[in-house]
């Protein structure tokens, strides 16, 4: 039986979780019974429609009262008014009467304690947070740790970040085959909303600058994510973000020191078998089109994790692996938080 | 509701808490 499932928060990791489930399949390949966030059900509806990254969605977008109709699938919208001291309860009520399954939180900002809560007072039976939320049961890369699941023992999960699905199924592969010593990990990643328009506060003071100017240096959480899913990298893996003003499309440098001498032309050889075989639909191998190469924007709309350059693979001494990896950041996150729930809703 | 409840920053000067913008001061986890 399909996972009944809830959304909370609509930005673009919510909003991009509904396309993604309703252009999977036209009744949605999940059943998504509610949805909730802070804004009008008008301006939901808006921003369905129109997307200024992806353009317009293949499927109709209306509301009406309190329904949002995606592609003729009634969508109840919750709208939670901030201004109201004491919403809880009812909120809480409106969203047990619809029999949950998985709640997904894509707000980015709700602690443990709100989520646990969640499961026990019976709004949900699992909690599915799309970032690695501090004290959660299992972070989850598809590909790599879902079968790892276990319905009795975890109940809130992650599907880990759009960096450590990116980033894991790759670590996974080589430390299997060769160990891994250390790893840096320097992600080039596209703006974020995080980020200001114009110069302005914000508590990390480099994200309140002008994010078309400039390339913003700052901390991402790729080595934390990877060694939630292998725990054995633990102390082996440093990493840094730059903020660059593109809209979509994450690149990823990274070196490794392997501990297990290798050639070039095997390491070019295990990816590729990978890509076709254990991590299919996950890790792509990717050779550009007539001998030419491509671009970050040439792979929008890619649902990989991984897009692993392999003209870029370079092996020095045998050891120091040298990677370039490329990744959708949104669209392909939102397909693998579809397949988590696949994982994790069928076992409520 | 209590998750929404964090994205919310509610500023005590009533006429900015209409207009508050309850991301830009959160970092992402990326």
């Amino acid at each position: 039986m399909t996972a009944r499932v809830a959304i909370v928060g609509l930005g673009r990791v919510g909003r991009g979780i509904i396309r993604s489930n309703f252009s999977q399949q036209s009744h949605g390949r999940f059943d998504i019974a509610v949805v909730c966030d802070v804004m009008p059900i008008e301006q939901v509806a808006y921003l369905l429609a129109n997307d200024s990254t992806y353009g317009k969605p293949p499927f109709t977008v209306d509301c009406e009262h309190n329904y949002l109709h995606i592609g003729g699938n009634k969508v109840r919208y919750l709208r939670v008014d901030r201004r109201r001291d004491n919403p809880d309860d009812d909120s809480f009520s409106i969203l047990r009467s619809l029999n949950l399954d998985v709640l997904i939180d894509a707000t980015g900002t709700a602690t443990i304690q709100d989520l646990r809560l969640l499961i026990s007072q019976n709004v949900t039976k699992k909690v599915l947070c799309t970032w690695n939320v501090s004290g959660l049961d299992m972070s989850i890369v598809f590909g790599v740790n879902d079968q790892d699941f276990d319905a009795d023992l975890h109940h809130v999960v992650a599907a880990s970040t759009c960096t450590g699905n990116a980033f894991v199924p790759v670590a996974d592969l080589l430390n299997k085959h060769y160990g891994i010593d250390y790893a840096r990990i320097i992600t080039i990643h596209p703006v974020l909303s995080d980020q200001r328009v114009l110069d302005g506060y914000h508590s990390v003071s480099q994200l309140g600058r002008m994010c078309t100017t400039s390339i913003v240096p700052t901390a991402t959480n790729v080595d934390k994510s990877a060694v939630l899913v292998l725990p054995e990298l633990q102390g082996k893996l440093d990493s840094i973000s730059y903020r660059v003003p593109t809209s979509i499309v994450s690149a990823m440098d990274i070196t490794v020191n392997l501990t297990r001498s290798t050639t070039q032309e095997e390491c070019a050889t295990l990816f590729k078998h990978a890509s076709q075989h254990e991590l299919a639909d996950i890790l792509q191998c990717e050779y550009g089109d007539w001998g030419h190469q491509k671009t970050s924007i040439d792979f929008l709309g890619n649902q990989h994790s991984c897009i692993l350059l392999m003209n870029h693979l370079s092996l020095t001494n045998g050891k120091q692996l040298g990677l370039s990896i490329m990744h959708d950041n949104e669209m392909a996150y939102c397909c693998r938080i579809l397949d988590v729930l696949g994982v994790i809703g069928s076992d409520s | 509701m209590i998750l929404l409840r964090h994205t919310c920053h509610e500023s005590k000067i009533g006429h900015l808490k209409k207009t508050s913008t309850f991301t830009s001061q959160v970092e992402t986890q990326i």
